[in-house]
């Protein structure tokens, strides 16, 4: 093979902490599969802190992280690298995956079901004990090193029949359950987070949880903690609490004007 | 653009615009008056009658032409909204009579305008029940029943909340509607902060017995009651619902006087009834009386207590959805648990093995009575089932061999009228769910690296020039191909027929399953409904209303409108039977959807509870071992607790209440397969 030209992009790592507040064992148990060298699987609602998680263990571990977000168009070439020309010369730069393994950092594929079928595959033999990437393209098997770690995330909640994780995939990886934490917790996040006192993130949470009881009847899912705490951050730059929920809450929420309304009920009733 | 910066349509414009609404109509002169009618109104006023001119040309060119002449004086006196609702219900008087009805209708202007008035300010259940139950829901946790209380009154009996079908307390419906809110609300509230319980720690029954029923039918102390209540109910809200409570005490106004010396008292956060009914002896001993306040709803504990009590009669099971017809699957003389099912004689027949008679075996038609009484005379002749399938018993962890007896019986058609009658209601909506499905259908998919196609995939040329220096086999598939979205899609509806869903809920689910269907033509899904019910495991029947290979057609339509509520709810084998069907389909993603009303039963005690629970999970899992992918669809005004449970491996929501069946079917069928 003639020698080629090789472009491996630079990966940041996280030098503040990102605030985490822990909800069970997750950190140890996390530590522990770094340790361990196996790949993780986090399971949860939208917004509830699956990738600040992992922004939180990358930080603590001291590794870098690359998070790619998965969509339906999503190739292999995108994960792990391809061919451009610069110049006169064939150039390889690797994609994102490549780019992890090479490091030693963490990957984290966020909403792995969205991706294409044909795409997931390409993490197997990296997330079990072979530990290698392939480079079809140019014959190239990268070796990863133990600090390299997979982790991919989902939503188990509302989907498409169309949309699911196939056995092969999920059973290479061990699972994390995620929820929206207790309510004591979520409002010590929202008010950490937003900026905002413990007393009125206890109403926001409060909000929250009124919402989430509406899962199945009407909404997909619930306002997650991502939402509470954007309603926070606009009340802390002096919106009005009734103002920033509608906005936050409400309206992003539905689009059904029947569910709109008692949803702004709702916020109406709890400030 | 402001529509009022665009200039109006001058006459010759209007009646081009009226050629083409009503082509070839022969009334030129009458035509040429609603021209000169129309043409002095704003151009909003016109975009407005232009629009509902087409839209009446529809139905009748006749009254079209008549109502754009009558247009401009409706207009000075009606708002666009007002307008509208008058021209729909002239559409619809034409409809349910004839075109001269509708004209003396739209004619009546003075008469329609007094109407309007008044619906401008009255609320009807109708229009708050989607939003409250929501809200309910969403402060409760759990969906509640909110039914319409036959004598026109707000009040509890701890199973559901009833409601006046129109309030018109307040002089406008905005605020009507906000009353309807906090009297739910505080109805709920009376359940959840033990109006009915007077001390926690006692015996709930007979404490209560004693505490609300000795004012009986006292009606001044049963008004300071509500009145009391609602103070002390409205200071329990206040803690978490503060913007709530100030939304009630501005609809009540200040208190009246003569309870403000009660206000501290019950406005303590740990005040109970016990607190309320202190209070209320001591007025009871003066002559203290106040006039009811609409909001506080009304107590009546005789009723609420007779309610409990039958309640409890039952043996706690919960009442299933048992429509607003009362619909008693047991006829009432075994009411005191000496039903066949549950009596003596039952005991001896080994479990599951009901006899039953013949006639009952294909015969729709049958009372229930016939089949208690027959049911005594030991087992007889069934003609042989169509199909036998195995059950699960759980408790043997083993499956029951051919244990049911499956019997395919067709629907009879229904009213012809009925299809057009909700496709008439709903068609506002059936047109934009349409035209959001239309989007999908409309989602061209890209494919890259084709061997021929429209435009060149420059990742596949970039790649295959790279391959080329590198001394490789450049790919000839260089283009980009755009197809159509090939959907390869069955799907089987599974609707619930048994007695339970006789009344609303039947009607929701009929007229959910002709939106899905006008909906699924556009698609071009393929899709089959079937029915289901039966009486014991020997006769389970299924219903086919439109198989995979049938087209939707007036036949298909009358069936639909011939669902009806029959027997009993038992799910395991339908949804076995359902599955099998659709497995034989060629499509690569198979989906069950069913819609019913509560969990499985069956008649006898043996599939109720876990026992039904456990058969119809495992058949959902077998299905889903198989490929194919189940939604349920449940419409409970029950806790539902049990849902997770019974719908295991297949993905479920519950619609809390039947009203708002048919739009929510439609989404998530949107939902789930996009």
């Amino acid at each position: 093979m003639t020698k080629q030209s090789h472009i491996t992009p630079q990966l940041m790592r996280i030098d503040d902490e990102p605030f985490y507040q822990p909800v069970d064992n997750e950190i140890e148990m996390f530590e522990a599969a770094a340790k361990a060298g196996l790949p993780v699987l986090l399971k949860g609602p939208t917004g509830c802190g699956k990738t600040r998680f992992v922004e939180h263990m990358a930080w603590k571990l001291g590794r870098p992280l690359v998070t790619v977000s998965c969509h339906d168009d999503l190739t292999t070439a995108d994960l792990i690298g391809r061919y451009l020309i610069i110049g006169d010369e064939t150039v390889w730069v690797d994609g994102p995956l490549a780019a992890a393994v090479r490091a030693g950092a963490i990957c984290y594929l966020d909403e792995i079901v969205e991706a294409r079928k044909d795409t997931t595959v390409v993490i197997h033999p990296l997330a079990d004990a072979r530990r290698v990437l392939n480079i079809d393209k140019h014959g190239e098997q990268v070796e990863a090193p133990p600090e390299f770690m997979l982790v991919i995330s989902y939503n188990p909640g509302y989907q498409s029949v169309l949309k699911e994780i196939k056995p092969s995939t999920r059973q290479r990886f061990i699972a994390f359950d995620f929820d929206y934490p207790s309510a004591a917790v979520e409002a010590k996040i929202v008010a950490a987070e937003g900026g905002i006192s413990e007393e009125l993130a206890q109403k926001l949470v409060k909000l929250g949880h009124m919402t989430r009881n509406l899962k199945g009847a009407g909404l997909d899912e619930g306002a997650s903690t991502r939402l509470l705490v954007h309603a926070a951050q606009l009340i802390a730059t002096g919106v009005a609490p009734q103002a920033a929920c509608t906005a936050a809450v409400a309206r992003s929420l539905s689009d059904d004007p029947d569910m709109t309304a008692s949803l702004q009920d709702l916020v109406n009733a709890v400030f | 653009m402001n529509s009022s910066a665009v200039r109006r349509l001058f006459s010759s414009e209007l009646e081009v615009r009226f050629e083409n609404a009503l082509p070839g109509h022969p009334d030129a002169d009458g035509m040429r008056r609603a021209v000169s009618g129309v043409e002095k109104l704003s151009r909003t006023q016109q975009d407005l009658v232009l629009h509902w001119l087409d839209a009446a040309a529809q139905s009748s060119f006749e009254l079209a032409l008549f109502m754009t002449q009558m247009a401009p004086a409706a207009l000075e006196r009606l708002d666009a909204e007002g307008f509208e609702i008058w021209v729909l219900n002239g559409l619809d008087m034409k409809d349910r009579e004839d075109v001269p009805t509708a004209k003396a209708f739209l004619r009546d202007l003075d008469d329609f305008l007094l109407r309007y008035r008044y619906n401008e300010s009255v609320a009807s259940f109708d229009d708050i029940i989607h939003q409250t139950s929501i809200f309910l829901q969403a402060i409760s946790g759990e969906a509640l029943d909110i039914r319409v209380d036959e004598r026109d009154r707000a009040w509890t009996d701890t199973k559901a909340l009833y409601l006046p079908y129109e309030l018109a307390a307040l002089p406008d419906a905005a605020s009507n509607r906000k009353l309807y809110k906090a009297m739910a609300t505080l109805l709920w509230a009376q359940t959840r902060y033990g109006t009915f319980y007077a001390d926690p720690t006692a015996e709930g029954e007979a404490v209560t017995q004693n505490a609300l029923l000795r004012y009986g039918k006292d009606e001044r102390a049963l008004r300071l009651l509500a009145a009391l209540e609602a103070v002390r109910l409205e200071a329990k809200l206040a803690k978490d619902l503060p913007g709530l409570v100030a939304e009630i005490a501005e609809l009540r106004g200040p208190w009246p006087a003569a309870l403000l010396p009660a206000l501290p008292s019950l406005s303590r956060p740990d005040a109970t009834l016990a607190d309320t009914l202190e209070v209320l002896d001591a007025f009871l001993r003066t002559d203290v009386d106040i006039a009811a306040m609409v909001h506080a709803a009304t107590i009546d504990p005789e009723q609420t207590m007779k309610n409990i009590r039958a309640e409890k009669r039952t043996d706690g099971r919960p009442s299933l959805g048992a429509a607003e017809e009362d619909f008693d699957p047991f006829p009432s003389e075994y009411d005191d648990g000496e039903a066949v099912g549950e009596g003596k004689e039952a005991e001896e027949t080994p479990p599951g093995d009901m006899p039953s008679s013949a006639t009952l075996g294909r015969n729709p038609v049958r009372r229930n009575d016939d089949v208690v009484v027959q049911a005594k005379h030991g087992p007889q002749l069934f003609p042989e089932p169509d199909f036998k399938y195995h059950e699960w018993d759980f408790q043997r962890g083993a499956y029951r061999e051919d244990w049911c007896h499956l019997y395919e019986v067709p629907v009879l058609p229904g009213d012809p009228n009925y299809v057009n009658q909700v496709k008439h209601k709903y068609r506002a909506y059936i047109w934009q769910i349409r035209r959001q499905l239309e989007m999908i259908k409309g989602e061209d998919k890209m494919l890259s690296r084709q061997v021929d196609g429209e435009e060149m995939d420059i990742d596949a040329v970039i790649e295959s020039v790279i391959d080329h220096r590198n001394g490789g086999e450049p790919s000839d598939r260089l283009f980009r191909r755009r197809v159509r979205n090939e959907r390869s899609l069955a799907v089987m509806f599974m609707v619930d027929m048994s007695g339970s869903t006789k009344g609303w809920v039947n009607n929701a689910e009929r007229e959910s399953l002709i939106l899905l269907c006008e909906a699924l033509e556009l698609l071009n899904d393929n899709y089959a409904i079937y029915g289901f019910s039966g009486w014991g495991h020997k006769r389970c029947e299924i219903y086919p209303v439109k198989r995979f290979d049938e087209q939707y057609d007036d036949h298909v339509r009358a069936k639909i409108a011939g669902i009806e509520g029959k027997d009993f709810t038992r799910m395991g084998v339908a949804v076995r039977h359902l599955s099998k069907l659709l497995e034989e389909q060629g499509a690569r993603h198979k989906l069950l959807v069913t819609i019913s009303d509560g969990y499985p039963d069956d008649f006898g005690d043996e599939y109720r509870n876990d026992y039904g629970i456990e058969d119809t999970r495992r058949a959902l899992q077998e299905a889903h071992e198989r490929g194919i992918r189940s939604f349920c669809v449940t419409i409970d005004r029950q806790g539902a607790d049990y849902l997770p449970r019974l719908y295991g491996p297949a993905r479920y929501e519950v619609v809390p209440n039947a009203y708002r069946l048919p739009m929510r079917m439609a989404e998530i069928y949107r939902h789930l397969t996009t």
